[in-house]
């Protein structure tokens, strides 16, 4: 009796990490029928390497959503981040270079890119902190700012001839399957996830999120809280522009224009309210993997363009939205 | 004096200094901004962000946001096109057919809004995506390079055509110009001398205050991104008129361009403060930044930089004035309750 107790509870706790795995097996079998290339070890490989650049960014959305602001600068500092990048490793660590030189070049890479992303992300946070623009008008502008800092940097072209030894080594994937950029997702969301729910800062987070008045009256640095929030979101971003530099091997000033939306997409889809307060990592990875089997699945399809993708993501965002609000209601109409 | 204080106070004001400041630099810089053919460049170019402006002004005033008019527009923009595509009559019903499916998908945007009370960033991302999918993914939009025959009157009409006796360049005023005054006109109308406006700022500035008073605040909401709705689809065609082809991508991306100039010329995002002249103000200060940096010879890859940065900085300011003026409130409020409770 009490077994059956617990799994009922389990999955009415959980039921909508189970309505999320229900979708996406739905879209697997779909995938099945439609094309005999999807399960293949390529395709899952492709799959995974493409997933990483806007999982990070849904992840960094995902907090700042929580802190009831939104980040919608998140493609601006990857395309900065990768501009950055792509002119220093042309300078300074061209095809022709010692091992040294590049294992020297690889470090100095990352640790820029955690310094940009931190940066922006403070310049982000100071905004909206400290000047009170809102959010989304703060985070649009320093996007349009940081797009326009990345066309300044690349001339408006597209920066490539990247050293080939680095987009090997960034691109790298383990047994053969698994690519560096899945690792750094897992590790994120392990972060996140700790960053969350085992620190101070996480339950202040959801708290800010909830009722910035009641947190301004019981003394917790609400300015603070948020700054750490956009500067955590843009780290993430530029650690996806890293990874975007790596996989594409160029740079260019209008990469991923679409990100943005899809990662807000794979945020709310993935059970973050969009009010504030309430955030759901294994909802924002269900909601990852959701989003890059209709992306594969859609570009799989014969005669389907590819803009059917953001089609999809409209129609399916829109009825979990107002499915769920039917849902939530339903429970407080019966209590 | 006092007058005057009080008019420098306005957040319309910082606007239009700037305005001033922005037009002086320019003409130190390139001694071309005075210019008979440049002013009337400018002012054609304002018609088309201008009259997206109104409608983006008022959904701000009743509290909402919308990011998918450029979507919206080009699909209505499309869907009337094409519909229109041998029409030889009266150029008013293409527009009038625009303004219904515009402010039908508008009638979507703030149904859906309205009714499960999601936030509007959200619900206008989603749909922003949707229309882009509808209009690239299923109705397979190319390039319409030659308008229907009844927008030829309107593409000839010419207000003024003025110019520059030195290099010989001339430039027109067209007369969808007169488009953008009327819009700007009966906005001003609607928002100051009617009750329709009255509820706008009310639902906008209170939302719990103004269902108790017996506003229908669902329905101000919905009519409010139906109105935006139908000025985006208006601003669609006016810009085919002036361009002379219809392209569907050729707004994607112009959402932010418009919210700065609504922001910028005084309006409150959260709602419930907002004037249509202060609009005009952000118009033409973002508007003329985006066409004099070529003048001022700004390489064409850091103009968007120089935007960016001008606009935050407008942002900024505005943003800060707003949160010390309510700080500066709440100081009032609370010394007012201890001289009460003093007194008591």
């Amino acid at each position: 009796m009490k077994d059956k107790a617990n799994f009922k509870t389990f999955v009415k706790k959980n039921s909508y990490y189970l309505y999320l795995i229900i979708a996406l097996l739905i879209i697997f079998i779909a995938m099945a029928f439609i094309s005999d290339s999807f399960f293949t070890v390529t395709n899952f490989i492709s799959m995974m390497e493409q997933m990483s650049d806007y999982a990070l960014m849904a992840l960094g959305i995902m907090l700042c959503i929580c802190a009831g602001g939104v980040d919608l600068s998140t493609v601006g500092v990857a395309n900065m981040t990768a501009a950055i990048l792509a002119s220093y490793l042309i300078r300074f660590a061209p095809d022709d270079c010692s091992t040294g030189t590049l294992i020297f070049s690889c470090i100095v890479v990352v640790i820029l890119a955690l310094i940009i992303g931190a940066a922006s992300g403070t310049f982000n946070g100071i905004l909206i902190a400290k000047l009170g623009i809102p959010p989304m008008l703060a985070t649009m502008s320093t996007n349009y700012l940081y797009t326009g800092l990345c066309m300044v940097i690349t001339k408006g072209v597209s920066l490539s001839g990247i050293n080939e030894r680095f987009v090997e080594a960034f691109t790298f994937k383990i047994f053969n399957f698994l690519p560096i950029g899945i690792i750094v997702f897992i590790l994120a969301a392990v972060f996140i996830w700790y960053e969350l729910k085992k620190t101070s800062f996480g339950v202040k987070l959801c708290m800010v999120g909830t009722n910035p008045t009641a947190t301004y009256f019981a003394g917790i640095n609400n300015d603070w809280i948020k700054i750490k929030t956009h500067m955590i979101s843009s780290t993430l971003s530029a650690v996806a522009g890293v990874l975007m530099l790596a996989r594409l091997s160029s740079s260019r000033a209008d990469y991923g224009k679409a990100y943005s939306t899809q990662a807000i997409l794979i945020c709310i889809l993935g059970g973050t309210a969009a009010v504030g307060g309430k955030f759901s990592i294994p909802g924002t990875i269900l909601g990852v993997f959701i989003i890059q089997a209709i992306t594969t699945g859609i570009s799989m399809t014969p005669g389907a363009n590819s803009y059917m993708k953001n089609l999809v993501y409209a129609v399916l965002l829109l009825s979990v939205m107002i499915l769920d609000y039917y849902r939530t209601n339903k429970k407080v109409k019966a209590k | 004096m006092n007058k005057i204080k009080k008019l420098i106070s306005y957040p319309e004001s910082f606007c239009l200094l700037i305005t001033i400041v922005l037009f002086i630099v320019i003409e130190i810089r390139s001694g071309q901004f005075f210019t008979s053919n440049n002013l009337t460049d400018l002012l054609a170019s304002y018609t088309v962000p201008g009259i997206m402006a109104m409608g983006s002004l008022i959904v701000f005033i009743s509290g909402g946001l919308d990011i998918s008019f450029p979507a919206l527009c080009s699909l209505g923009g499309f869907i009337t096109l094409t519909v229109f595509k041998n029409f030889t009559g009266s150029v008013i019903f293409p527009f009038l057919f625009c303004s219904l499916v515009c402010g039908l998908l508008g009638m979507f945007n703030g149904a859906i809004i309205a009714k499960f009370k999601f936030a509007p960033l959200i619900v206008t991302l989603a749909t922003e995506s949707l229309f882009w999918g509808i209009l690239h993914g299923i109705l397979r939009a190319r390039e319409i390079s030659v308008l229907p025959p009844c927008f030829e009157k309107l593409q000839d009409s010419v207000i003024w055509i003025a110019t520059n006796p030195e290099t010989g360049i001339s430039s027109r005023l067209p007369g969808v110009f007169l488009i953008f005054v009327g819009t700007v006109i009966v906005a001003s109308l609607l928002l100051r001398k009617t009750v329709y406006g009255r509820k706008l700022f009310a639902v906008g500035g209170n939302p719990s205050a103004a269902e108790n008073v017996g506003i229908n605040v669902f329905w101000i909401r919905v009519s409010a991104y139906i109105i935006s709705g139908i000025t985006a689809g208006i601003a669609c065609l006016c810009r085919s008129c002036i361009i002379g082809n219809y392209h569907p991508n050729a707004l994607y991306g112009y959402e932010y361009n418009v919210i700065s100039m609504v922001v910028l010329g005084g309006c409150s995002l959260s709602g419930g403060r907002g004037s249509v002249i202060g609009t005009i103000f952000g118009v033409i200060l973002i508007q003329t930044m985006n066409l004099s940096l070529t003048l001022m010879n700004v390489p064409t890859y850091w103009q968007k930089f120089c935007t960016g940065v001008i606009m935050i900085i407008g942002i900024s300011y505005s943003a800060y004035r707003t949160m010390k003026s309510s700080q500066k409130l709440s100081q009032v409020m609370s010394k007012s309750d201890d001289k009460a409770r003093e007194v008591k």
